[in-house]
Formats: C-alpha cells, sequence, structure tokens
C-alpha cells in the first residue's frame, strides 16, 4: 500500500481545452477517487429565459453548445410545440432530422479526432478533421453557417433543402464514409490503440444504469438505450437499432462512436430517399402556458429540457439537462483502479463537453 | 409527439421513498430541476426507465427548506443536489458528495432564487 | 489487431494535394446561404424599432426622430432573425462577414435615413 497523493487535473486543459477539473486521489500509480469540480466558466443562460421572448430564446439556447447547436434549438422548439400541443409537418421533421444527423457525424468526427489526439496520433487527429470539413461545408450551403445554424423556429424550420441538394448530400456523404473507413480502421484494428484503450475503464452494465450514464457511454457498457427510438422528428419512420457494445471499456465506447457515424450516414440516405414534399412550417399564434419535458438523443447522450410557460411571452423557466452533467457521475466510477497516465483518455470517452454542461 | 406529461405530487419526506420505489421498478433518475416563478417554486424529479417511459415528480419548496438528500438511492443525485443548493439556497442532508457551496461559485448568491420580475436590468 | 493500417491515408497525404486551401492566394468561395454582415437598405427602413425589439443580442438600436439606424457589429451573433422580422424588407445579410477591426469604436455602423417617410 502506497502513500496517498492528491493530483489536481484540469482545469487548465486537462485533454481537450475546456474547464474540467477532478482532484484524482492517488495510490502510488492507480487513481482510488475522485473529485470532480465544473462551474469554471458558468454562464445563466438559462436564467436569460424569463427576458428573452420564447422566439427569440431558440437562438441564445442554440449557442449553449458550439457542436450540438442544432439538435439544443431542436429541443428547444420541440419543447414549446409540446407545451402548444402543435404538431410540425412531416418536411420538416425529417429536415430537423437530415440536420440533426448530420451533426451527429461531425461530433463524432470531431470526438475521434480529439481521441486521436489524446493518445498522440496528431495526424490522424488532423486526418479526421479534415473529413469533418467537408460535413461543416454541408451545413453552410444549406443553413448558412458552420457551426451556429439558426435554422429551427417555433413551428418548423426557416430554411428548406431543395431536392436536388439533398441527392449532393448523400453523395458527399458517401465519399465521407469511404474517406472516414480508411481513418475508423485505425481506431479497430491498429495494435498500439488496442493497447491503449482494451481493458481501460470498464464500466459495467449495472454501473452504467446505476450512476445513470446516458448515449455513447452508456450503450458501450451494453445497454441498448437510444432516445432516438422515442420516434420524435423522423425518427419514428426511420429504420434502425441502438448501438451496443458489450465490454464497457474505452475500446467499447470508440466502437459505438465508430458504429454510430456510419448509422448517421445511413439515416441521413434514409431520409433523403423517404421525404415528402410539403410545408415547412406552421404558423404559431399566441403564447404558451403549461409545462413540459423532453428528450432526445445528442452525439453525447441523452439531453433532457424542462420549460415552463405562464402565457406571457417570457417562459418562466427552461432548463437544460446536458448529456455531460449525467457522465460526469459515471467518470467518476470509471477512473478507480485506472493508471494516472489513462486518466485523460477515460476523461474524453465519456465525450465531455463542459460548455454545453455550463449552460 | 404531444403527450399529456402528469407531475405526481410529492413531498419533501416522501421523495426518499419515492425514489426506492422507483429504483425497485427499474426506473432510473435523469434530472432534478428546480424552478422558481414569482407565486411558486418546486423541484421537479424526473425518473427513466430503460424503455424510455418516464415519470416527473413534482416537490413544492421554498428557499431556504431543507430536503434530504437523494444521491443514498441514485448516486447521480449529487450534482443536481448541488446545483440547486448553489444557485437555488435549497438545503440537502447527506449528499455523497458535497461541495458545500462551491460548485458553482457565482457573484450574486443564490442567483437563480431571483425571478425576473425582481432582476430586471 | 494489425500494423500499419494507416499507410495508404500517408501515402496519399504524402503525393497528393494539399487539403488545405492556400488561403490568402485562393480567396474562400461563400455560399449564397451563408450569413454574413447585416446590412440595411436604409431607403426602405421606416424606422419602426421591430429589429432593434426583437433582436436577442441587442445589437441595433433605432431612434425614430434621428432617422437612425445603428448596428454593433461586436455584439451581433448573425442569428438572421432581424432579417426575418423586418416587414419592409430592409434588412439582408451579406455573404462576407464582418471584417476583423483592431479599433473598438468602429464597431457601430451607423446609417441615417435621408428621404423624409411618410408621417414620422
Ligand atoms: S430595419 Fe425593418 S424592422 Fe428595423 S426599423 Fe427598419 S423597417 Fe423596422
Ligand atoms: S442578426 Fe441577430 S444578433 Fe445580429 S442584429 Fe440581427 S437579430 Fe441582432
Amino acid at each position: 500500500m502506497g502513500e496517498r497523493t492528491i493530483i489536481p487535473f484540469g482545469p487548465q486543459h486537462p485533454v481537450l481545452p475546456e474547464p474540467l477539473h477532478l482532484d484524482l486521489i492517488l495510490e502510488d500509480e492507480k487513481v482510488v477517487g475522485a473529485v470532480p469540480s465544473i462551474g469554471f466558466v458558468h454562464r445563466g443562460l438559462e436564467k436569460l429565459v424569463e427576458k428573452r421572448d420564447f422566439h427569440e430564446m431558440m437562438y441564445v439556447i442554440e449557442r449553449v453548445c458550439g457542436i450540438c447547436s442544432f439538435i439544443h434549438g431542436q429541443g428547444y422548439v420541440q419543447t414549446i410545440e409540446g407545451i402548444f400541443g402543435l404538431e410540425i409537418p412531416d418536411r420538416a421533421k425529417f429536415l430537423r432530422t437530415i440536420w440533426a444527423e448530420l451533426s451527429r457525424v461531425h461530433s463524432h468526427l470531431l470526438w475521434l479526432g480529439l481521441m486521436a489526439d489524446a493518445y498522440g496520433f496528431e495526424s490522424l487527429f488532423m486526418h479526421c478533421w479534415r473529413v469533418r470539413e467537408k460535413v461543416l461545408d454541408i451545413f453552410e450551403e444549406t443553413t448558412g453557417g458552420r457551426v451556429i445554424f439558426s435554422v429551427c423556429k417555433v413551428g418548423g424550420v426557416w430554411k428548406d433543402i431543395d431536392n436536388e441538394t439533398l441527392k449532393r448530400i448523400v453523395e458527399v456523404l458517401n465519399v465521407v464514409e469511404q474517406e472516414s473507413k480508411a481513418l475508423t480502421d485505425v481506431f479497430i484494428k491498429d495494435f498500439t490503440v488496442q493497447k491503449r484503450t482494451r481493458g481501460v475503464g470498464v464500466l459495467s452494465y449495472q454501473d452504467a444504469i446505476d450512476v445513470g450514464a446516458v448515449g455513447p457511454t452508456l450503450r458501450g457498457s451494453g445497454v441498448a438505450m437510444d432516445l432516438r427510438k422515442l420516434g420524435y422528428a423522423a425518427y419514428g419512420e426511420l429504420n434502425f437499432e441502438p448501438i451496443v457494445e458489450k465490454d464497457g471499456d474505452c475500446y467499447a465506447r470508440t466502437i459505438v462512436r465508430v458504429r454510430e457515424l456510419y448509422q448517421s450516414i445511413d439515416l441521413i440516405r434514409q431520409c433523403v430517399s423517404k421525404i415528402p414534399d410539403g410545408e415547412i412550417e406552421v404558423k404559431v399564434k399566441g403564447n404558451p402556458k403549461g409545462e413540459y419535458v423532453s428528450r432526445l438523443e445528442q452525439p453525447r447522450g441523452q439531453v433532457v429540457y424542462y420549460g415552463r410557460a405562464n402565457g406571457t411571452k417570457y417562459l418562466e423557466r427552461f432548463r437544460v439537462r446536458t448529456p455531460t452533467f449525467a457522465n460526469i457521475p459515471a467518470l467518476l466510477k470509471m477512473l478507480p483502479g485506472a493508471d494516472l497516465a489513462d486518466v485523460p483518455l477515460l476523461a474524453l470517452t465519456i465525450d465531455p463537453c463542459i460548455s454545453c454542461t455550463e449552460r | 409527439m404531444a403527450e399529456v406529461q402528469t407531475f405526481h405530487p410529492v413531498t419533501g419526506s416522501e421523495i426518499v421513498n419515492t425514489a426506492k420505489n422507483m429504483l425497485k421498478e427499474g426506473y432510473r433518475l435523469i434530472q432534478i430541476c428546480c424552478t422558481k416563478t414569482p407565486t411558486e417554486m418546486d423541484i421537479i424529479y424526473t425518473f427513466e426507465k430503460l424503455n424510455l417511459q418516464c415519470e416527473n415528480f413534482k416537490l413544492p419548496v421554498n428557499v431556504g427548506d431543507t430536503l434530504p438528500s437523494i444521491s443514498g438511492v441514485f448516486f447521480a443525485a449529487f450534482l443536481y443536489e448541488n446545483e440547486i443548493h448553489d444557485l437555488y439556497g435549497v438545503n440537502f442532508t447527506g449528499m455523497a458528495v458535497d461541495f458545500k457551496g462551491t460548485l458553482y461559485e457565482t457573484a450574486v448568491k443564490q442567483a437563480f432564487s431571483m425571478t425576473g420580475a425582481e432582476n430586471k436590468e | 489487431m494489425a500494423f500499419n493500417v494507416i499507410g495508404k491515408t500517408v501515402m496519399k497525404s504524402l503525393f497528393g494535394k494539399p487539403a488545405t486551401a492556400m488561403y490568402p492566394v485562393i480567396k474562400n468561395e461563400f455560399y449564397p446561404n451563408t450569413r454574413g454582415n447585416i446590412e440595411v437598405a436604409i431607403d426602405k427602413c421606416n424606422f419602426c424599432g421591430l429589429c432593434s425589439r426583437r433582436c436577442p443580442a441587442g445589437a441595433i438600436e433605432v431612434s425614430k426622430p434621428d432617422k437612425k439606424w445603428e448596428i454593433d457589429r461586436t455584439r451581433c451573433i448573425v442569428c438572421n432573425f432581424c432579417v426575418q422580422v423586418c416587414a419592409r424588407d430592409s434588412l439582408s445579410t451579406q455573404r462576407h462577414y464582418t471584417v476583423p477591426m483592431t479599433d473598438k469604436s468602429k464597431r457601430i455602423s451607423t446609417s441615417y435615413g435621408q428621404t423624409v417617410q411618410e408621417d414620422a
């Protein structure tokens, strides 16, 4: 039994440039415990809802996160539509699904790049981001923004994508798929990568459920739970199964994300082949009154929104429970028993997005 | 989409038992959310099953109240409870990890416990 | 397990064209949809102030008596909402971005209406 040491990890660039801080309790080289702290950049955006009317707030909520910005916007408008009891046109639903899945493709490519960077594969990181660039170009072409799209609105979407562009998107995605295949093979097959990831930070099936892990972290431990199965937006009409890996280690979580990348591309293809013609928005009259909890699946996992409105144009409360918030307890469960050198890798496999968490 | 959502009422003394029951039935905690409006204040506990079924419980509170923590039942609750403690000034007893008000160090203490009307620009 | 799975990609980057654009020489092409600068066609504007009330960032200031329309470029988050709410179509999003500035005083751009609108 060695002596116990406490090592602070973060908040300055722990593994990715975001302020996550962990106090690691070490026994020699092994982690025996950890205490997280967040809140270094807490912005209180939720509070702004009382001063911006519910149409404007969409643009604020989108800026909660720079990666899943679209899905935050989508979740927000779904909550408001839930309070209104509004049904949006089918084409708008499909368009939202396409943008949401494109977000997932770019988020997973981004994460794979960061992961490669975490174990020192710098050029692999750049290659991942090179492929991701194509997806960002699609965003700019269709929505006007590369990161913040501002296309959702209560009652539908602002912009339509014409069918020709949709076809071209699929063509671009074919290239993206082909190019990612060459890169993801490294994550799946490479010897050194497996040395770093296999058997590291195992989160068992039961633990994953108990600590409330979400998203790929949960599915990497063998739990088939995917909020898209709720059938919100157009997911009810698409054909897919949650992607599950059994092992619960870093490797399994990587594989889940790699496979989800291809699943998302496939979902976009399905959307493009099924998308109906028609309106893209419905008129919204009056102000919302009531409360509603909506749940969506982000690239990082489940996200929960809660909105309450009192019949004026300002909401009383809008809450965002981001996936990273739910995954931090999971991270604490994974850490004990890991080597100090593996901590950055472990922190990364929950795909932390602290800027979301500090909304 | 527009399914009707019910919020079951619950009181502070029942919440731990409610949580235990939910655990027994295979639910897990997905969020705790505090809401303060000019007229009322409550905490919403949302539980979810693996088949995605979800239940909400609503617990009325006031600033300064003390509630038992459910982090003994659901470990993940500690983050939400610390958050509510720091932003709304509701105290919890027996949290698994107690940050003692240092999770969010805001310039104004209990920043969210003021509602928009009292806190105009 | 396999070794050297990335070999093909390495060869491609060794002998292929660079993946990055030669920026100052070749300028990036923007798409028709790109949201860049917000511009006002001041002669269409009747200074109703709707855009300034709806702007989530509070970047626009409109003054009816002075016939003044003013935007703080550093506050604007280019969300496009003002363009969509303006009933007289006087706002538009340009395809180019706001040019970076070294001087803070240049962040505000003001336009004054020339013609007298119907009943101010
Ligand atoms: S730009 Fe449009 S919305 Fe703004 S003041 Fe002029 S007319 Fe009104
Ligand atoms: S684009 Fe958005 S932030 Fe910019 S001036 Fe218009 S409404 Fe305001």
